[in-house]
């Protein structure tokens, strides 16, 4: 079961298209971000979590995002 | 402490999402749940400066106050007052070491010990871009308490993988090495029960590859794997449990394996369905050696009113199963090696509701006010109140 949700997200990036700096900016928006683009909420968000549950992870890495820099 | 597993991961590659705009956010947070277990004020700042187009530096500072109480078991009978603990402010003069002598099985009982803290954490996070732009970041991070002092170092290297930066992978590393003071009065992990401390050591590594697409105009999604190793002393010397003995009760500090392996992965996609609403979602799976794995599913939408405001709303749900050590029956305990009470490690599932606004009064300033409300299974009730304020210069 857990596998199968791997596969789905091959199948999903499979489906994108080229996209130019110049059409970006919807992407560049703040809400296209996880909490807004606000990170001290996320991280107190976290905490909430971690101290509530007993796994963790999968919050680090945020990646490049959207290529807008 | 109730609030103690935060600490441990919380700033686990806090600063690898970088932002290339200088600005400053306050940001000032009040939680309380239910029943008084635990109240926290906690102010942070958080200060993000670009040196030219190929470095950018992030740092912040927190502090948590923390008081409440942790529910665990203890001996009813036990007198606090003799002074020889410092967690000795108990509503009912219980003491959270009050244990490893047998015990009579009637004054056995499960109920809240008083705690107070306070937590200072700091780091910074240095990113510099190379001439292809990939981004390589070096980060360090501090947090202390007087029991529980913990740095960390983090690396991640960040790679476009084609011009148009559509896409990217980025791989991260930290490292923590942290420092318990542990209190041995009858705490199996001392060589001696004087009730002298000694200091203990977690040392924990934590790596995560993700990869980025834009999909189109409108959407992005993300594909972690993440995965950490934890080792050392990871029980909690706040936490008992009962056992029994050959019919003998004691109630003796609670053991965890000294290691602990987890891997998980997460998939998110976010998509601007108008120019006016954003909608996000996520899920998560976890898996550990512990036998603990959990399912975690979240959804937010974004409202932008108009130029000025903007409203945002979220909902969370998670599930997780029970570690293979873990038991809440007082009579369940005998000679296991491994044992614990932490209602944390039980099989449990909440959910979590955030709504709030972020308003811009000038095109320096933002403001933001977020109310969250965390409902677990176990009777946990927690509301939190969040506002913070961005000035970007």
């Amino acid at each position: 079961m857990k596998y199968i949700f791997l596969v789905l997200p091959i199948l999903f990036f499979g489906c994108s298209q080229n996209v130019s700096s110049w059409q970006k900016e919807t992407l560049s928006k703040s809400q296209m971000q996880e909490s807004g683009g606000h990170t001290l909420l996320k991280s107190v968000k976290g905490q909430i979590f971690i101290s509530k549950e007993a796994s963790r992870g999968g919050n680090g890495a945020g990646g490049g995002g959207c290529g807008c820099k | 402490m109730q609030i103690k597993h935060s600490f441990l991961a919380a700033t686990f590659l806090l600063s690898t999402y970088v932002q290339a705009q200088d600005y400053v956010t306050t940001q000032f947070m009040f939680y309380n749940e239910n029943d008084e277990t635990t109240r926290i004020i906690s102010p942070s700042m958080e200060v993000n400066l670009d040196f030219g187009s190929d470095y950018t530096l992030n740092a912040y500072f927190s502090s948590d106050s923390t008081s409440g109480a942790s529910p665990i078991f203890y001996d009813n009978s036990y007198d606090g007052s003799s002074g020889a603990s410092p967690y000795q402010q108990g509503k009912s003069n219980v003491s959270a070491f009050a244990r490893g002598d047998e015990v009579s099985a009637d004054e056995i009982r499960y109920g809240l010990v008083d705690y107070h803290d306070l937590r200072l954490a700091g780091g910074f996070n240095l990113t510099k871009r190379v001439e292809s732009r990939d981004e390589v970041s070096f980060g360090f991070s501090y947090s202390n308490e007087f029991d529980f002092r913990i740095p960390e170092a983090s690396f991640s290297y960040l790679h476009w993988l084609d011009e148009s930066k559509n896409s990217s992978i980025e791989g991260a590393f930290a490292y923590q090495k942290a420092y318990v003071l542990v209190q041995c009065s009858e705490n199996s992990a001392c060589d001696t029960n004087s009730g002298a401390s000694d200091i203990f050591n977690q040392y924990n590594y934590e790596v995560q590859i993700t990869y980025t697409r834009v999909i189109d105009k409108y959407s992005i999604a993300k594909l972690s794997f993440f995965g950490f190793r934890d080792g050392g002393y990871l029980s909690n010397q706040y936490f008992n449990v009962v056992r029994n003995r050959s019919g003998k009760i004691f109630i003796e500090n609670e053991v965890r394996p000294n290691k602990r392996k987890a891997y998980g992965t997460k998939v998110a996609y976010a998509r601007a369905i108008t120019d006016s609403l954003t909608l996000h979602g996520s899920y998560r799976y976890y898996d550990d050696d512990w036998d603990i794995n959990s399912h975690t599913i979240e959804g937010e939408v974004y409202y932008q009113y108009n130029d000025k405001l903007t409203f945002e709303g979220a909902v969370r749900y998670y599930t997780q199963s029970s570690a293979r050590f873990y038991s809440d029956k007082r009579d369940y305990f005998t000679t296991q090696k491994y044992a614990s009470s932490d209602r944390r490690l039980g099989e449990l599932s909440d959910v979590n509701y955030l709504i709030g606004f972020d308003y811009k009064s000038s095109s320096e300033l933002n403001h933001y006010f977020m109310l969250n409300y965390l409902n677990q299974d176990n009777d946990v009730n927690a509301i939190a109140v969040i506002v913070g304020q961005k000035y970007i210069f």
